[in-house]
């Protein structure tokens, strides 16, 4: 018998994640990780099912930390609580369905396609810029400015600002994904939430005296209902920058990559742009920016013939699933035209990933652009470093370049 | 309420995700089976708008509506297919 390590931050691990769940998955799906102090569920089957049941499975992220905390570090994260705990992501219902049942209108699949003029024009004024140079640092000369333009419009903020929100929104980051021991830590995330704030603050006060048919508006006027505060509009903003740009901008980095590793699915998606939905599904599935996700356990529960006891907590991986042969034929073959595609790289569920509609289109539009306008790419760099974190899947940089001409 | 939809709808299992939207909005016509995902109770429960606010807040588009009489699509609506 072979011992599975636990160690989800090892190097190998963050370089190829997927191999080492494929080790899990076949020795043992459920599988109780010491060092991280929970459980880490590899099947697709078992996935779903706890993605599903948002009874036996809590996302209250804030509540279970609170308990965790001492009376001197609930003090000095109080700025960050403060605004996580109204995150939608980590509520429960039934406030979750209220927050959901407002949100989601503005997010639907037919409600994103007024955005695609906007985008189709972003990538092609990158693109304009970019083709002749023969090579760019994908994640920062390309991939980052297309879903932050798009989320400032979402929320009606100032274009000219993306590059200090940007900043801000990877500030808060640290919270989540740099190890805990990091000393600067909760200050950097500090850092970065109260800019954001102070940087809403005015922008939400302007739409109070001046309302539009934006999105800013539309929850400020739900106020009136009493079920929701100028901090949850605040909050949700948060939430929508924090959540929309580095998942979208690291999915363009990681599909851009698997299209380099595989030129033939990369021609093929040249030659027959009408695959573009399917592509972007199985770019999803193949490599998807959101590793895993949590759940926490509010009663005893049974998952792949497994106890979970109340109070345990449960990290989800998603990338797991999406690559589980049980599920789907040669897991790890990346074919542009699977279909049925049913991967959960957006998750499943009450929680499922309000800005799907949003974050495929932008894809569609990104890799429609690229193939379109470039020949294949190649690789500048023969060692790939990913963000050591168990949630992001987040290449470091991707140097690459093509021919001209 | 009484009405008067002869309609046909059918959910895609390979795409819904479970995420209740139709159920919340619409929980005479869309229920959820044993594995999370929504099924059709009855076509006709509800008014037309009320099932076409639900297909289009399905975050998978997983949901689609016809006539039942004329065979006609409904949902998604055509006017919306990209030329
Ligand atoms: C490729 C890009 C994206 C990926 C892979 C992704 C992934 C996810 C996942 C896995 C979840 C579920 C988290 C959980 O259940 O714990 C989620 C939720 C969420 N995502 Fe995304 N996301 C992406 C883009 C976006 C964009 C562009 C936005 C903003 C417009 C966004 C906003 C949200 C919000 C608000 C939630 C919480 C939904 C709820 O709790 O009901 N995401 N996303
Ligand atoms: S809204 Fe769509 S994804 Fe959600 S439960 Fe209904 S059919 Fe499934």
């Amino acid at each position: 018998m072979t011992t599975i390590s636990d160690d989800l931050m090892a190097h190998d691990v963050i370089l190829d994640p997927h191999s080492y769940y494929h080790e899990i998955r076949e020795t043992d799906p459920v599988h109780w990780n010491e060092r991280w102090g929970g459980w880490v569920l590899t099947k697709y089957d078992d996935v779903v099912q706890v993605l599903r049941d948002s009874t036996h499975f809590s996302s209250d992220r804030m509540a279970f930390l609170d308990k965790e905390l001492t009376n001197e570090q609930r003090d000095a994260y109080a700025p960050i609580f403060k605004v996580l705990s109204k995150w939608i992501v980590f509520r429960d219902p039934p406030m979750h369905t209220k927050l959901r049942l407002l949100l989601n209108p503005h997010f639907t699949p037919r409600a994103i396609e007024r955005y695609r003029p906007m985008v189709r024009g972003i990538v092609k004024r990158l693109l304009d810029k970019l083709e002749g140079k023969g090579q760019m640092e994908l994640l920062n000369d390309f991939a980052y400015q297309v879903p932050m333009s798009v989320l400032l419009e979402l929320i009606g903020a100032p274009l000219v600002d993306r590059e200090k929100v940007k900043e801000w929104s990877e500030q808060l980051g640290a919270f989540f994904f740099i190890r805990a021991d990091e000393p600067r830590r909760r200050e950097i995330a500090c850092e970065g939430i109260n800019s954001l704030v102070e940087y809403l603050r005015p922008i939400v006060a302007q739409r109070r005296e001046h309302p539009g048919v934006d999105l800013i508006s539309l929850l400020l006027g739900a106020e009136e209902t009493g079920d929701i505060t100028e901090d949850d509009v605040i909050a949700t903003c948060v939430l929508l920058v924090f959540g929309g740009h580095e998942t979208t901008m690291n999915l363009i980095a990681n599909g851009t990559l698997a299209l380099i590793n595989h030129p033939d699915q990369w021609d093929l998606l040249k030659q027959n742009p009408g695959i573009i939905e399917n592509a972007i599904e199985e770019l999803l599935r193949f490599d998807g920016s959101v590793k895993a996700t949590v759940r926490w356990v509010t009663e005893d529960v049974t998952v792949g013939g497994k106890l979970i006891k109340k109070g345990d907590r449960v990290l989800v991986s998603l990338s797991a699933a999406n690559r589980d042969p049980g599920k789907f034929q040669n897991p790890d073959v990346l074919d542009l035209t699977r279909d049925p595609n049913p991967h959960v790289a957006f998750a499943n569920g009450i929680h499922v990933c309000l800005g799907a509609a949003l974050a495929r289109m932008e894809l569609q539009e990104v890799f429609t652009g690229i193939t379109q306008r470039l020949p294949c790419p190649v690789l500048e760099t023969e060692n790939l470093e990913y963000h050591a974190t168990v949630v992001n899947r987040a290449l470091e940089s991707l140097p690459i370049s093509w021919k001209v001409g | 309420m009484e009405s008067t939809n002869k309609l046909k709808i059918i959910i895609d299992h390979n795409r819904c995700c479970g995420s209740t939207l139709c159920v919340q909005l619409s929980p005479k016509v869309f229920a959820l089976n044993e594995e999370g995902q929504s099924i059709v109770l009855d076509p006709n429960a509800d008014s037309l708008k009320a099932i076409f606010n639900a297909a289009d807040n399905c975050p998978q588009t997983a949901i689609r509506v016809w006539d039942a009489e004329t065979g006609k699509s409904l949902f998604p609506p055509a006017d919306d297919e990209e030329a």
